[in-house]
């Protein structure tokens, strides 16, 4: 091939590559309501890939289901709303570089998201900065009621769900010495500080491993050596899966009791584990009893084999407090912020919500389940 | 239960895992002089194969196992056959080919996780496993089944490499390979077996170790990191410091985290490397 054909290439490729960008980064179309062409925009962040993609996935449908209701009823004063979604996966670097894609290229009004604490530390900042409301519907961790005057979220900090476990590992299950075996992320390491402050008992042993590492080996043999009564274990879905395997291989399942946290809503752990799970116990934050056409809406988008985890009607929630601020405030950022910090008392799907002054739910609930045949089962 | 026994235990099992793949990176080394980024794309290819036909298909166990460690021998060969070859006869140097590879490695991992999903899949179900008390440290059937495999295929590639005139080939090749072609020898031939051989040893390790844990398709460069490090350990190109190098990798690695905290468990793998480097950079077994 001569050097003018390889030049001409180069330039078509070039040419492609920019025309395909600018295609793909095009703002969407505007509807046309009453003579103006005027949408919200709306960003969605969640973890559509990786371990919480259980969670991701699932908001997801849960916010289409809410913002299909919205433009049914005619949208926000009249104004329909739309939505960008984006991957913010379970890590920092996703979480970072959805929100500047939403902020920035987007132009969003507000975001609904992250769904991962690792993520929303990294968005928090960039949201922040350019003054975007952001709502997250599963971010835990304590740190995050720090993040930020414009960051709110609707599921209760983990700063209440480590401490309810702290008690009710010693109050309910009699833990007097506890094991902490915990990955290395934001999220495990908030709830493990968290949990050991807050322990009346003593913490005999704190192992951690990377978020997903499979052979934790050594860390529950290293937490074995100090016979702990309880091992509180905060990990993703694959670590999960392989450390429990493993706890059951090293006989640590026979005499000591495992308790974990949120992550564990996911159901393929279950599935995976079956009968070796049973006794395990763990956490999640209690919901009051999904409405009924909620989860028929749900069952359209996703199928009925897809399960509802705790996290989707908040995320619902989240769209309609919002969707109730920009009602009140217009689409000036500033005011909807304000308008959040507001709302007292907003009746949603799984929860009844206000505000702190940090922008979490002011209230807290979580209720204990244990693994029974290889099933959860919520404990009264 | 003693602990040490029970770390030193976890050790070998888990230097019973690296070892096929650390095994059949080093061969694939000799022969071919260049660094296979997707190596440890053919130990998740052959996982994901039994998680196909065993999981989702319910077919018997062995035959999905022998599905898989063939499927990815023949995907090893046929990215010899397609992509490597065709770059060494235009004279491709071995960095062009480690990009290359790290490219093929890229496209693996996309097919299996839009195939599969990104999440962790387990091969085996628990329950079928039973434990047993050895010397104070418990171990699992599954466990005792992997090591036992892998030490055997290990011997049989060592047999395979001393004792049969392929083998032979084998050495030949990864000796000098313009020498061997003006012996007679067809090394694009013996290139394309070992390509099959070691891709398909490695789709067994994989497959290993999806039975022991489970696999997920960002797996691939965790088990090419520890055949690498295994393999530089042993001795570049050193089929038999690979095999000892990575159980010496399992243990240390386990043992050393029983001293300092669990977080920097991986870390002492490469902590080992860079200690070889230094003081004995030939490695544990030296060039052969």
């Amino acid at each position: 091939m001569n050097e003018k054909a390889k030049g001409w290439i180069a330039f078509i490729v070039v040419a492609a590559v920019i025309v395909m960008g600018y295609l793909a980064l095009s703002t969407p179309e505007e509807f046309e309501v009453g003579g103006e062409t005027v949408t919200v925009t709306i960003g969605f962040m969640g973890a559509l890939s990786g371990d919480i993609a259980f969670i991701g996935e699932n908001v997801r449908a849960a916010v289409e289901v809410a913002v299909e209701e919205l433009n049914y009823n005619g949208g926000i004063n009249g104004t329909m709303v739309e939505v960008v979604y984006e991957d913010s996966g379970c890590d920092a670097t996703m979480g970072a570089s959805a929100a500047n894609k939403l902020v920035n290229i987007d132009n969003v009004t507000a975001i609904i998201g992250p769904t991962c604490t690792p993520a929303a530390l990294a968005a928090a900042p960039i949201a922040e900065e350019a003054g975007v409301p952001m709502i997250s519907y599963s971010a835990t961790a304590a740190t995050i009621s720090e993040a930020g005057d414009y960051i709110f979220r609707t599921a209760p900090s983990d700063a209440f769900q480590a401490s309810f476990a702290a008690e009710y590992a010693s109050g309910v299950l009699g833990a007097e010495t506890v094991a902490i075996l915990h990955c290395l992320n934001d999220w495990c390491q908030g709830n493990a500080d968290t949990f050991e402050e807050m322990f009346t008992g003593d913490v005999v042993a704190t192992e951690s491993f990377e978020q997903d590492a499979t052979d934790l080996r050594t860390q529950i043999t290293k937490a074995q050596a100090e016979e702990p009564d309880l091992v509180y274990f905060l990990a993703f879905t694959s670590s999960t899966v392989a450390g429990v395997q493993e706890m059951e291989e090293l006989g640590l399942l026979e005499d000591t009791i495992v308790f974990g946290a949120d992550t564990w809503t996911d159901a393929t752990v279950w599935e995976e584990l079956g009968e070796t799970a049973n006794g395990l116990y763990y956490t999640q934050p209690t919901s009051i009893e999904f409405a009924d056409d909620f989860v028929a809406a749900m069952e359209e988008k996703l199928g009925e084999e897809e399960e509802v985890t705790v996290y989707a009607p908040r995320g619902y929630d989240a769209v309609m407090i919002l969707a109730e601020a920009i009602a009140e405030a217009g689409l000036d950022r500033e005011a909807i912020k304000n308008a959040l910090y507001e709302v007292d008392g907003h009746e949603g799907l799984a929860d009844t919500y206000s505000f702190d002054e940090n922008g979490d739910p002011s209230t807290a609930a979580y209720d204990v389940l244990e693994i029974v045949d290889g099933e959860p089962v919520v404990l009264e | 239960m003693d602990i040490f026994a029970q770390l030193i235990v976890n050790g070998f099992i888990a230097g019973s895992l690296y070892a096929l793949i650390a095994v059949s990176f080093s061969l694939l080394y000799g022969a071919t002089r260049f660094f296979h980024m997707a190596h440890g794309s053919f130990a998740v290819i052959a996982a994901y194969v039994v998680v196909y036909l065993h999981r989702t298909l319910e077919l018997p166990f062995v035959f999905s196992v022998i599905s898989g460690v063939v499927l990815s021998g023949l995907v090893g060969y046929v990215l010899f056959r397609t992509i490597y070859r065709p770059l060494r006869e235009r004279g491709g140097s071995p960095m062009i080919l480690l990009v290359a590879s790290l490219g093929v490695m890229i496209v693996i991992h996309s097919l299996l996780a839009i195939t599969f999903s990104s999440n962790f899949t387990g091969l085996t179900k628990v329950l079928e496993r039973t434990r047993f008390e050895l010397l104070g440290a418990s171990v699992s059937s599954h466990q005792i089944g992997i090591f036992f495999v892998s030490i055997v295929v290990s011997l049989l590639v060592f047999v395979l490499l001393e004792k049969t005139m392929f083998g032979k080939k084998i050495q030949a090749v990864s000796d000098d390979e313009e020498v061997a072609r003006v012996m007679g020898i067809n090394a694009n031939a013996v290139l394309s077996s070992v390509f099959f051989l070691s891709a398909a040893l490695a789709g067994l390790g994989g497959i290993l170790t999806g039975v022991d844990t489970g696999v997920q398709p960002s797996m691939d460069l965790f088990f090419l990191l520890k055949a690498v490090i295994a393999a530089i350990i042993g001795g570049v190109g050193n089929v038999y410091g690979a095999f000892f190098a990575a159980f010496l990798v399992g243990i240390v690695e386990n043992l050393g985290i029983w001293f300092i905290p669990s977080e920097w468990k991986d870390s002492i793998a490469f902590g080992l490397l860079i200690l070889f480097l230094l003081v004995r950079p030939n490695g544990l077994l030296g060039k052969r």
